[in-house]
C-alpha cells in the first residue's frame, strides 16, 4: 500500500508544479496530504508506534480540511481562479520536475529509502512553485508544500520530537490565515496580488 | 501448436469485442449523465448500416482513399492478433512492443492520408492536428516500452505480461508508468482532454475531421479500425501493467476465470476514462504539450526509480 501513497504523493506533485488552475492545485494539494496521512497510518500500523497516528491525525485536520477550506474562502473572496504569465510555465516545470526526479534518484537512489527522497522532490517542488509564480497565493503554496516534504523526511528516518511535529503543523495552519489576510489587504491597496507591483510602494 | 491456436482465438475474440468497449463507453456515459443511453450493440448495429449503404468517393480523391481503409483494418487486425487477451503462457514469436507502436503508427499515417487525399479543407486542419500530438506522444511510448524492457528484461509483450504476473506487490515505478501510458492512452486515442469524439464542431475535432468525407463501407471499415485500435491500447494496458488473473498454463477453468478478469479489468479503465469524460472539459489544442509533459515526467521518474534503487 505504500507504494500506491507514494506514487499518488509523486504524481500530484508534478502536477502541483505545473498547474495554473487554483481549483487544481488546491485539490490536488489536499489529496496530496491525504495521501500522506494514509501514509502515516500504514507506518503506524507497520511499526505498532502511537507517534505515527497521531502525525496522521494532524496532517488530516489541518492539511487536508482546515487549510483548503481557508484557501478556497479567500480564492473567493478575491476571485482569483487562474495564472497567467509564469515566470517557469506548466510545460518547463513538468519536465523540471522530471530533472529533479533524475538528479535525486541519481544521488539519493543507493544511500536511502523512497520517503525521504519524494520529501526532497516536495521541497524541490515548492521552492520551483515559490520561484516561478507571480500571485502571492500560490506563492504560499510553495510553503505547504515544502511542510508537506518535511513530514515525509521525518517520517522516513530522522525522529522528530512530537511537540515540533505540531508546532509545525500549527505554524503551516497560521501561516495560511495570516498570508490570507495579507492577500486580501494586497488586494485592497494594489488591486492585485501579483507581487510584481509591489515595487511601486510609495509613501 | 495450442499455443498459437489460443493466440489466434483471443485476437478474434478481441477484435469481436472491440465494438462493444465502445459501446459500453457511450452507455456508461449515458447513465452518468443521467440519461438511458444506446444499448451497447448499437455500435455493431452502427456498422451493419454502414456497411451496407453505397460508398461514396470524391471526385478529387486519389486510389487512396479506395485502398487506404483497406489497409487500416488490415494493419488493426494484424495488431489485434499480436497482443495477449486472456491466455500469455507459452512464449510467443510475436507481439514485440515496437513492432506493434509501429504499426499502430500505421493507422495513424492512413488515416492521415485519407484525411489529405479528400482535399477538403477539414481534412488538413485535422492532419495536421493529429501529427502534432503523435509527434509528441510517440517519444513518451517508446520511454514506456525502455520502461518495460529495463524491469522486465524483454520486448515482448507476452514475456512481459508473463513475468509481471508473478509479481505480487507493484513498485512506484510500475503505478506511474501505468499513469504515464493512461495519459498515452488518452492522446492516442483521442479522448476527451485532447479532442471530442462526441461532437463534430468543425474548430476542435481531431480524429473526426479526418474521416469526414469518407461514407458507406469505407467509414465502416476506419471507424472499425479506430475502435480496434482504442481495445488494443486497453488490452496493452490491462496486461502489462496490471496482468492480474491472466492465464499463463491451459486449463479451462484458468482460461474461462482470466476471460471474466479481463473483461472486468476493461470495464474498470473504460469506467475510469467516462468519469474523466464527464467531468472535464475538451481543453485547448495548445494546452495538449502540458498534459503530454506530465506523461513524460511521470516515466522518466518511473525509469529514474526502478533503476537507480534496484
Amino acid at each position: 500500500m505504500a507504494q500506491l501513497f507514494l506514487s499518488i504523493i509523486i504524481i500530484t506533485g508534478i502536477l502541483i508544479s505545473g498547474t495554473s488552475r487554483m481549483k487544481i492545485l488546491i485539490s490536488s494539494f489536499a489529496f496530496q496530504s491525504f495521501a500522506i496521512a494514509l501514509l502515516c497510518i500504514n507506518l503506524g500500523f507497520s511499526y505498532q508506534e502511537n507517534h505515527y497516528y497521531i502525525l496522521a491525525l494532524i496532517t488530516l485536520i489541518i492539511k487536508v480540511i482546515a487549510i483548503p477550506f481557508i484557501i478556497n474562502k479567500y480564492i473567493k473572496m478575491l476571485k482569483v481562479n487562474r495564472e497567467l504569465n509564469l515566470i517557469i510555465n506548466g510545460y518547463y516545470s513538468f519536465i523540471l520536475s522530471s530533472v529533479y526526479i533524475i538528479i535525486i534518484s541519481s544521488l539519493f537512489g543507493r544511500s536511502s529509502n523512497l520517503y525521504f527522497q519524494t520529501g526532497i522532490f516536495l521541497v524541490l517542488i515548492g521552492a520551483t512553485v515559490m520561484i516561478g509564480r507571480k500571485k502571492a497565493i500560490t506563492q504560499m503554496f510553495g510553503f505547504l508544500i515544502i511542510e508537506n516534504g518535511i513530514i515525509l523526511f521525518e517520517i522516513s528516518a530522522v525522529q522528530i520530537p512530537l511537540i515540533l511535529e505540531a508546532g509545525m503543523a500549527l505554524e503551516v495552519l497560521i501561516l495560511a490565515l495570516i498570508m490570507g489576510v495579507i492577500i486580501f489587504h494586497i488586494n485592497k491597496t494594489f488591486d492585485t496580488i501579483n507581487t510584481d507591483f509591489l515595487t511601486e510602494l510609495k509613501e | 501448436m495450442n499455443y498459437y491456436l489460443l493466440n489466434i482465438l483471443q485476437g478474434m475474440i478481441l477484435v469481436l469485442l472491440s465494438p462493444m468497449f465502445s459501446g459500453i463507453l457511450k452507455k456508461m456515459k449515458a447513465l452518468m449523465r443521467g440519461y438511458k443511453g444506446p444499448s451497447v450493440f448499437q455500435v455493431y448495429y452502427d456498422l451493419i448500416k454502414l456497411f451496407n449503404k453505397e460508398t461514396i468517393r470524391s471526385g478529387k480523391s486519389s486510389f487512396i482513399t479506395e485502398i487506404g481503409p483497406l489497409l487500416a483494418i488490415c494493419i488493426s487486425l494484424t495488431c489485434a492478433f499480436m497482443i495477449p487477451v486472456f491466455f500469455c503462457g507459452g512464449g510467443s514469436p510475436v507481439g514485440n512492443l515496437i513492432v506493434i507502436v509501429f504499426l499502430l503508427g500505421g493507422i495513424k499515417l492512413l488515416n492521415t492520408l485519407l484525411g489529405l487525399d479528400s482535399s477538403s479543407t477539414f481534412g488538413g486542419m485535422g492532419t495536421s492536428r493529429e501529427l502534432f500530438l503523435s509527434m509528441l506522444a510517440e517519444p513518451v511510448m517508446f520511454l514506456i516500452i525502455m520502461f518495460l524492457y529495463f524491469q522486465y528484461g524483454s520486448f515482448n509483450i507476452f514475456e512481459i505480461s508473463a513475468k509481471n504476473s508473478l509479481s505480487i506487490s507493484h513498485s512506484v515505478g510500475d503505478i506511474l508508468a501505468f499513469v504515464s501510458f493512461f495519459i498515452v492512452l488518452l492522446v492516442e486515442n483521442a479522448r476527451l482532454p485532447i479532442d471530442n469524439p462526441e461532437t463534430h464542431l468543425e474548430l476542435t475535432m481531431i480524429h473526426e475531421a479526418m474521416v469526414l468525407d469518407l461514407s458507406g463501407r469505407d467509414l465502416a471499415l476506419v471507424e472499425l479500425a479506430s475502435m480496434i485500435k482504442f481495445t488494443v491500447f486497453i488490452s496493452m494496458i490491462a496486461n502489462m501493467f496490471f496482468p492480474l488473473g491472466i492465464a499463463t498454463s491451459l486449463s479451462f477453468f484458468l482460461l474461462a476465470g482470466a476471460g471474466i478478469f479481463f473483461f472486468a479489468k476493461a470495464c474498470m479503465i473504460l469506467f475510469v476514462i467516462a468519469i474523466i469524460e464527464v467531468l472535464i472539459a475538451k481543453s485547448r489544442l495548445f494546452r495538449a504539450p502540458d498534459l503530454i509533459a506530465v506523461s513524460f515526467s511521470l516515466i522518466i521518474a518511473a525509469i529514474s526509480f526502478n533503476r537507480f534503487i534496484n
